[in-house]
């Protein structure tokens, strides 16, 4: 098992390193000068000149290759022109509002969908059915930044159920920063006030964030329990008189997680990416809201320095969910 | 074989089948009984309803499609077909349990064996007299893969079904079948999915295990050796009827149906000079239109112009012997048995 | 006994057209099964709808819209932000233009937009996958790396990546999105690939020897259209609702176009008072998406019902 981790984070520094090759060719391949690109849209011809030398940029490929390696090595991502700070200080401050966000929305649709799927399956073409299949299937559909702005339109605005944006309302105290997850801290700290208003914030991003991947996982749940219920085993274990809630829960369902995990993985990378828009919209301060800001801005570095550590926090996911699998699948346990 | 003997009683058992194309009428009108201690082996080609027929029997049918259009199945006289969901609990693997055909599909692929079999076991218990701890459970467990000849139990019942060979997982089947300690045990191709040597091993197994615990068994086979080896009695299957029910010695002095004659012929003799492999022209009816009459005429080479309006139903023609077909009606002439037998139609 | 080559010389009683449609019937039924199956499904067949009304708009568009100027920057300040009534079905935005017309007009962005992503994507990640599969060895080992790397990053984000060093614009935007998209089918034909490699009937052709162009064209080529099918109908409406969020972002479609995403994020500053900005766009982006993917839906039950899709949605 051990043996197992290890080869797999093997390979995620294999393919980080793979990602880091490709942005690297991408930033030097963009057309435009990568000098002017990171000395930014309004920098005179000298800041441009002072740019090339310190990146480095008048040397040949491989060297500027190893020397950005060497650089990210010791931390440096490169510099936002927008901020004027460091791209990791900035990254540092930013990515706990997005993983609180993110791993937030991630439970809230892991804990709706499946069992929401179990029950379709068994009350196949009920009322509960249909009405689940109808939000299914627009759940995909619908823009997530659409869905948003509607929401915030009828709850925030119309009729003041929930705050407009933001992590906490403009009076409260952020909590001790412990794990910098405002949550997990005011909890922690048994800051009630600084977590309800916490919580309340969270609930509309959050909800946005996971429809697409309720409606997804909900879908594949609901067809791999029809599916495994047909299965002979299942036939085996109502003939020994097993009890149907048996059956469902432990004995199929675990069946059916199998590859239902394999869409939780999936759906958690396009929430990954579908924080752009959610943060955008309400004003949450992430790096998907600072990608945007950096990419509208023409500021490059601190996209690339986003786009490693979504690269690296989608790895570690794909690694949790690998392990998962062994969890749920004797067969593969021994790879 | 009389009324007060029998403890399972299937009569005119009509089942239909929903498809795209149309409605198979898959068992039409199967009749039989099973007794305290009996051994009873059903045989029939692939697709004649044999499998069906038991696993109606334990209501395991997926309801639609299929639907159970007319007839009765009881146990100690009660209706099986009208049972509810908790009272089936009572009857399924507790009264009668089931082998099945492949072990390898029919154990939960991500469990082990110990939990497998402690749900089995403890679920019985419940319903018997209250409750077992697991780890009573897990020693009945033991005992269980013990006297089906698993070698290691304790150690081995922690293991996965893909960790097992076939053979083994058979053994793991039957003794959850075991675990309750029913009074039938259905066995539906227990040895089909078998390497042949490892076939030898269940069915001596089987026997075993009968002649210990005397449990009555139903035996479902297409192949008639296996048949012969463990059980008494017999009912040749085709095509959703049974054609011709008699105990095992007198089917193979006296076969009286033409399909059992032409299925003995087509077994192959190894000690036998003689030339060419016999087999029966024609293949077996479409279910969804099948042939008026008896079904077996298309193929049968006695067929009297009544075989082809009316169907026969299974008479007794000796001690122990029934028949479907009208060679066997005692000799009356054409029109007349063809009478006869629509008058005696329930 | 029959002689067995009898059977294969055309009768002289049918003609050539008889026999051709009897050597086809098993292809007829299936046909007429699937279409059966598909009108069964009032789910697929309103996808079939909305996608063929789609369609509709995309082609009559430019003829049944009031106020075509428009959507290509016309400016009538005095009925700006005017409620939805009989004249502005859908209101009038910021610059006084008839959302209804430039709703309408979007689609003929939309559908370029997917169309495009689709087709590069397909170009690229079929012939890359027929080649890692095929192949085999390490050219599928090197093919099969780089497509994990653009699948290591989520897409919409990898999407932002590639404008930021492209800058912003629709033609980007479409490259961008192509670069998301093309892994998702090299996994997927490579994956089928290889499976039918395995099968029985390559091999029987290749001991017969067939070439190996003959026996891409011929036999894994059809046997790869139905799943890149049903891959590419759920991949127009997701390829559109991205390359809206691009433009609702900012760096996809630039003003005046009438490209639903940059309309919404316009709109965002006049909610919540002049709401049919925001509305009509979203519900037009909403609606053709979902007919893809009710469309792409009912051709997977029917074309390809062993498939479980799960691959870049």
């Amino acid at each position: 098992m051990k043996q197992y981790i290890v080869k797999r984070l093997l390979l995620i520094i294999l393919t980080l390193c793979g990602l880091i090759t490709v942005i690297f060719l991408v930033s030097r391949v963009a057309p435009g000068d990568p000098a002017r690109l990171a000395a930014g849209p309004d920098a005179t011809e000298e800041m441009v000149e002072v740019m090339r030398t310190e990146f480095g940029l008048d040397k040949p490929l491989v060297l500027q290759y190893i020397a950005y390696f060497k650089g990210l090595f010791r931390g440096n991502l490169g510099r936002s022109i927008r901020t004027r700070r460091s791209v990791l200080d900035d990254l540092i401050a930013f990515f706990p509002a997005t993983f609180e966000l993110t791993v937030f929305s991630l439970l809230f649709a892991v804990v709706v969908a499946i069992p929401l799927g179990v029950l379709c399956a068994v009350y196949r073409d009920r009322f509960l059915d249909h009405v689940a299949r109808v939000f299914s299937v627009s759940g995909m559909a619908l823009p997530m930044f659409w869905l948003a702005l509607m929401l915030q339109l009828f709850l925030a605005l119309r009729f003041d159920f929930l705050p407009l944006g933001g992590r906490l309302g403009m009076m409260t105290e952020p909590p001790v920063k412990i794990t910098h997850l405002f949550l997990v801290d005011s909890l922690l700290t048994g800051n009630w006030h600084a977590f309800q208003d916490a919580l309340r914030h969270i609930i509309l991003p959050a909800f946005v964030l996971s429809f697409p991947a309720l409606a997804s996982i909900v879908r594949v749940n609901r067809a791999e329990m029809l599916e495994v219920l047909t299965r002979d085993f299942i036939t085996s274990a109502r003939a020994h008189g097993i009890s149907k809630i048996r059956i469902i829960g432990q004995y199929a369902l675990k069946n059916a997680l199998i590859p239902t995990m394999t869409m939780v993985g999936l759906r958690y990378g396009w929430m990954l990416g579908g924080t752009i828009l959610v943060e955008t919209v309400f004003d949450w301060p992430g790096i998907g809201l600072y990608a945007v800001q950096s990419a509208v801005y023409s500021d490059f570095q601190p996209i690339m320095g986003v786009t490693l550590l979504i690269g690296i926090n989608f790895m570690v996911a794909n690694l949790i969910i690998d392990l998962v699998y062994g969890a749920l699948d004797p067969r593969v346990r021994y790879e | 074989m009389n009324m007060e003997s029998s403890i399972l009683t299937v009569k005119d058992l009509r089942i239909h089948f929903d498809t795209f194309e149309g409605t198979a009428q898959v068992l039409d009108g199967c009749s039989f009984r099973l007794g305290k201690g009996d051994t009873l082996g059903l045989v029939g080609e692939t697709g004649c309803g044999k499998s069906i027929t038991a696993k109606a029997i334990l209501g395991l049918l997926p309801v639609p499609p299929t639907r159970i259009v007319s007839g009765e199945i009881r146990f100690h006289g009660q209706n099986l077909l009208s049972l509810s969901e908790g009272e089936w609990k009572r009857i399924r693997g507790n009264q009668i349990a089931m082998i099945f055909q492949d072990p390898m599909t029919y154990l939960n692929p991500v469990f082990s064996i110990e939990k497998q079999m402690v749900d089995v076991i403890r679920g019985h218990a419940r319903h018997r007299n209250g409750s077992m701890s697991r780890s009573e459970a897990r020693e009945k467990a033991i005992g269980l893969l013990d006297a089906a000849h698993m070698a290691n139990p304790r150690l081995r019942i922690k293991e996965f079904p893909h960790e097992f060979s076939g053979g083994m997982r058979q053994r793991v089947l039957i003794a959850m079948a075991l675990a309750g300690d029913p009074e039938i045990l259905i066995a539906d191709e227990p040895t089909t999915a078998l390497d042949v040597t490892i076939q030898a091993q269940i069915l001596r197994l089987i026997k075993e295990l009968v002649e210990r615990f005397h449990h009555s068994v139903l035996l479902i086979s297409h192949d008639l050796g296996i048949v012969a080896s463990v059980c008494r009695r017999i009912a040749v299957m085709y095509a959703g009827d049974i054609v011709e029910l008699t105990t095992i010695e007198r089917i193979f002095q006296s076969p009286s149906h033409p399909y059992t004659k032409g299925l003995l012929r087509a077994i192959p003799n190894l000690s036998s000079r003689e030339g060419k492999l016999v087999g029966i022209t024609g293949s077996i009816p479409d279910f969804i239109d099948p042939p008026k009459g008896c079904r077996f005429h298309p193929r049968c080479l006695h067929a009297m112009t009544v075989c082809k309006e009316v169907k026969p139903l299974l008479e007794e023609i000796a001690e122990e012997h029934q028949v479907a077909c009208f060679l066997y009606e005692p000799s009356w002439p054409d029109a007349a048995r063809g009478k006869k037998a629509m008058s005696q139609r329930p | 006994m029959n002689d067995v080559w009898t059977n294969l010389k055309p009768s002289k009683t049918s003609g050539v057209w008889a026999q051709w449609k009897e050597e086809h019937e098993s292809l007829f039924r299936d046909i007429r099964l699937s279409l059966y199956l598909f009108s069964r499904s009032p789910l697929s067949v309103t996808g079939m709808i909305l996608v063929g009304v789609f369609f509709l708009v995309v082609l009559i568009g430019p003829m049944i819209v009031p106020f075509p100027e428009d959507a290509t920057g016309a400016v009538h300040m005095s009925q700006k932000l005017m409620e939805p009534d009989s004249r502005f079905w859908f209101g009038t935005d910021e610059m006084g233009r008839d959302i209804f017309t430039r709703v309408i007009l979007g689609t003929r962005i939309s559908l370029r937009i997917g169309l495009i992503i689709v087709c590069v994507a397909m170009g690229i990640g079929v012939p890359l996958g027929i080649t890692a599969g095929f192949i085999g060895g390490w050219v599928n080992e090197v093919i099969m790396r780089i497509t994990d790397i653009f699948l290591s990053i989520p897409g919409l984000l990898l999407a932002l990546a590639v404008i930021g060093a492209l800058g912003p614009g629709i033609t980007n935007s479409m490259i961008a999105l192509s670069v998301v998209w093309w892994p998702g089918y090299v996994r997927l034909v490579q994956g089928k690939t290889l499976s039918l490699k395995e099968e029985a009937f390559i091999e029987a052709a290749q001991s017969v020897g067939a070439g190996k162009a003959r026996i891409i064209f011929l036999h894994i080529l059809p046997n790869c259209t139905s799943p890149i099918i049903v891959k590419a109908s759920m991949d127009m409406g997701m390829a559109i609702l991205a390359a809206a969020g691009l433009g609702f972002v900012g760096v996809g479609a630039q003003p005046p176009a009438p490209e639903w995403g940059a309309m919404i994020s316009a709109a965002r500053n006049y909610l919540p008072t002049w709401w049919w900005y925001a509305v009509f766009p979203g519900l037009a982006i909403f609606i053709t998406v979902l007919g893809f993917n009710l469309l792409g839906d009912g051709l997977r039950d029917i074309l390809d019902p062993q498939s479980r899709g799960y691959y870049r949605e």
